[in-house]
């Protein structure tokens, strides 16, 4: 070495293997390109008949993760997320399963270099609400996001729960009168900060949060049909679709109602753009005899109806 | 008349290439979309085994450079038989200069100072331009500082415009470079036997730099067809640096590194020598390009009608990471800079007229040149947009148009294999870098070297922004014939 003259470029050591490496990264390319191409299109070599044939892919997406994966009952070990390549043309049976929940079991039709997708949420067995220990006769439950994560509200013949996503850890946040009949027959449900407003087809009831003992109380009624109710207006007013005609009520002194529309139909239907505060209605118009679709700023209705109140 | 059509035909052909290729993709993706998918497969591919590469030259770089930076290079000078004298090589060390503060330019002589190398045998030469206000009396209070300790320190002034040259930094060379030959002639000196040393003003050479540079210019017998490139490393004012710029200028080095290992496309970059006989053969640097430090290799290549070559030098030089007063203007700063080094893209039409002109240069190394110069820098504006935003475009619209096309499921998956490569090869760029950071200064806490690790992981983010756009606006400028000027990087420490 020292008394070795130092030329990279005569220094065959790097040349050899910079070339080594040049041809192994080539020949890798070479090869590997097609084949890749080849197997991403879905192309897979048939053993038997020696032919290529055009595959599919089922990607499973499963919540809870880590869910087990069955193909047409194959043994064989997939957890989810997964992707099961190679599959030829056809209808397969999957099912997805896990402990403490219900399977889930689907029939999924996989055309040729086509991809299907099965994303799936597992219902929880029930057995986890008899651990609690709680008596809850449940008439009806709602997912919510808006209390500090996914919570299950569920409504009992003994009051208004939060329960986590995996039906435990209930917390009773209202007392509640509400009959096993309306309560079976609950639509829909709002939450505001203070406040979950709830709803069947006739009534509508709002419960103070954080008062276990106040009860819920009825804050409309009709003998018409409820079609929607929604926030307007950042929340301040609580919009009724009630078959011909479109009330509001003011958030801050209930059973203060204002009348904002009237419709000529029973079908028609109501879309509120919170963003832009506009009201899109689609309504029956006799001159034209078909339903035709109208915009108005919500607070512009309830200005004039405002006005005519006072009238 | 028709040279001045081919050479409009050239500066078209890159940006037209680089535009047609991204062009082509999003095209055949709005025609064709499976098609399309299937295309970036390949490319990515491509890529993949490219970067697996690269990072096989860069470890081999690696293991060249730390296996020979120590080694005794000025005995190794004292014991070469050669048919010159290690005592008659003279190094001339060029620092041209212009609004540079000072400091730079005093730490830049105090690095020579350093060297081990014969003083007595290196002259310094300091060349200021006449657009700098007082440049003269700036050089020469610092040739007081550093008077008795080189052989000379000369200081050229650069007058302002002359006509044929645009104001840049090959200008301010070559006429630094035609005074010293009048001084050398006075003197005379074999032109032969001296080395010039073409700096920016911020470059500190290792100790061992000119002993290196020496032992190479004696040892070969084609001394005079050879430039000598050493490896740059940006890490003088890394502790002050913001991390977007240190990730791009380390990007920068360990590029070269790969460069370093590819000899028959290694070309000068930056802070380089050579022979100071072969620069005034070929009439020294270009005074109307901005491109001079790689241009001069082509000068010198088409005047040894292709036997030239840049040999790359085993021991590093240490330069300055170009940071602005905050971060949006390092950011500012750092496009520029990396826009004028992307407009090297000048260096094809040069090389394109050249090759026209000269017949003893071989056909197939011709087409190889103008290939090599061509894959450079078409990949250099395209590769990063292609990847990080073309790619993902084709992702999203793809799940829109064709959501159950197994082609384009698995198109997701093989842009993800490409960016954990990349994570890979930031790793190793990690494990690499450490070696060129200096010792911490006493007021730097340890959590720089925390800082240090987590900056890499910008690089996805900088790179598709700072690598492939400065580039592309490069290349757009040329082939719309907006000429780009020498922007100078401002040094700030």
């Amino acid at each position: 070495m020292r008394n070795k003259k130092i030329n990279f470029f005569t220094d065959h050591r790097y040349h050899i293997s910079r070339g080594l490496f040049f041809w192994a990264f080539s020949f890798l390319f070479v090869v590997c390109a097609p084949v890749i191409v080849y197997l991403s299109l879905g192309y897979k070599l048939d053993a038997r008949s020696k032919k290529f044939i055009k595959t599919g892919a089922i990607s499973v997406k499963a919540f809870p993760e880590n869910s087990q994966v069955t193909v047409n009952g194959d043994k064989k070990l997939r957890s989810s997320p997964c992707v099961i390549r190679e599959l030829l043309p056809g209808t397969y049976d999957l099912s997805i399963e896990k402990p403490g929940f219900y399977p889930y079991a689907v029939k999924v039709a996989l055309k040729p270099s086509a991809v299907a997708e099965v994303d799936v949420v597992l219902a929880p067995k029930i057995e986890s609400f008899d651990n609690t220990g709680l008596n809850l006769n449940i008439y009806k439950f709602f997912m919510s996001k808006r209390f500090f994560g996914e919570k299950i509200i569920a409504f009992t013949a003994n009051g208004v729960y939060f329960l986590d996503k995996y039906f435990k850890d209930p917390q009773k946040v209202s007392a509640i009168d509400l009959s096993r009949q309306d309560g079976c027959s609950l639509c829909g449900l709002i939450e505001t900060d203070k406040n979950i407003i709830f709803w069947n087809k006739k009534k509508i009831w709002a419960a103070v949060l954080g008062d276990k003992g106040a009860k819920c109380v009825s804050v409309y009624e009709t003998a018409e049909e409820i079609s929607d109710v929604f926030l307007g207006l950042k929340d301040r007013y609580l919009i009724i679709h009630d078959g011909l005609k479109l009330i509001a009520m003011d958030m801050g002194s209930p059973l203060t109602f204002y009348q904002l529309l009237g419709f000529k139909s029973k079908d028609a239907t109501v879309f509120y753009d919170t963003a832009s505060e506009t009201l899109y209605v689609n309504d029956f118009v006799p001159q034209l005899n078909s339903f035709s679709i109208f915009k108005t700023q919500l607070v512009k209705l309830m200005f004039f109806s405002h006005e005519e109140k006072k009238d | 008349m028709k040279k001045k059509k081919i050479k409009r035909i050239l500066e078209i052909i890159p940006g037209a290439l680089s535009w047609g290729l991204m062009l082509f993709f999003i095209l055949l993706f709005v025609f064709k979309p499976l098609a399309a998918a299937v295309v970036i497969i390949v490319y990515l591919i491509y890529w993949l085994a490219r970067l697996f590469y690269m990072t096989c030259l860069m470890l081999l770089a690696n293991y060249r450079v730390r296996s020979f930076r120590k080694m005794p290079w000025l005995e190794r000078c004292a014991q070469i038989k050669s048919d010159i004298a290690f005592e008659d090589v003279l190094q001339v060390v060029l620092f041209p200069t212009y609004k540079e503060p000072p400091q730079v330019l005093i730490d830049s002589l105090n690095a020579l100072k350093a060297s081990n190398y014969p003083k007595e045998r290196m002259l310094v030469v300091l060349a200021g331009e006449a657009r700098e206000v007082n440049s003269f009396d700036k050089l020469d209070g610092i040739r007081k500082d550093f008077s008795g300790i080189f052989k000379d320190i000369l200081i050229t002034i650069h007058p302002k415009d002359i006509e044929g040259e645009i104001p840049s930094k090959g200008a301010n060379a070559t006429y630094a470079s035609r005074e010293l030959k009048k001084y050398l002639d006075k003197q005379n000196v074999d032109l032969s036997k001296v080395i010039i040393s073409c700096f920016d003003a911020d470059t500190c050479t290792d100790k061992n730099y000119f002993a290196c540079l020496a032992y190479h210019f004696l040892t070969n017998t084609k001394r005079h067809q050879i430039s000598y490139q050493p490896l740059p490393v940006y890490n003088n004012n890394i502790y002050k640096a913001p991390a977007l710029a240190r990730v791009m200028e380390m990007g920068s080095m360990f590029w070269q590194f790969v460069e370093m290992m590819r000899c028959e496309k290694f070309i000068t970059f930056s802070s380089h020598s050579m022979s100071f006989k072969t620069l005034v053969d070929v009439d020294y640097w270009p005074v109307d390009l901005v491109s001079d430090d790689s241009l001069i290799f082509w000068k010198c290549f088409l005047k040894f009608n292709g036997d030239y070559h840049t040999y790359p030098l085993e021991v590093p030089v240490f330069m300055d990471i170009a940071v602005g007063k905050n971060i949006v203007n390092t950011f500012v700063i750092q496009y520029k800079q990396k826009r004028r080094w992307a407009w090297g893209v000048e260096n094809f039409v040069f090389v394109g007229l050249g090759f026209l002109e000269n017949n003893r240069i071989g056909f197939f190394l011709k087409m190889r040149k103008l290939y090599n110069l061509l894959d450079n820098h078409v990949n250099w504006a395209t590769w990063a947009i292609v990847v990080s935003f073309i790619t993902p475009f084709i992702l999203y619209r793809g799940t829109i148009i064709a959501k159950d096309s197994l082609v384009l499921f698995n198109l997701a998956y093989i842009n993800k294999v490409i960016f954990n490569s990349l994570t890979f090869m930031m790793l190793i760029c990690i494990m690499m870098s450490r070696q060129f950071v200096p010792a911490r200064p006493k007021n730097v806490s340890r959590f720089f070297y925390v800082r240090f690790i987590a900056q890499w992981f910008i690089l996805p983010f900088v790179s598709a922004i700072l690598g492939s756009l400065p580039s592309l606006d490069a290349q757009t400028r040329m082939m719309f014939g907006n000429y780009l000027g020498f922007n100078v990087t401002k040094k700030r420490r």
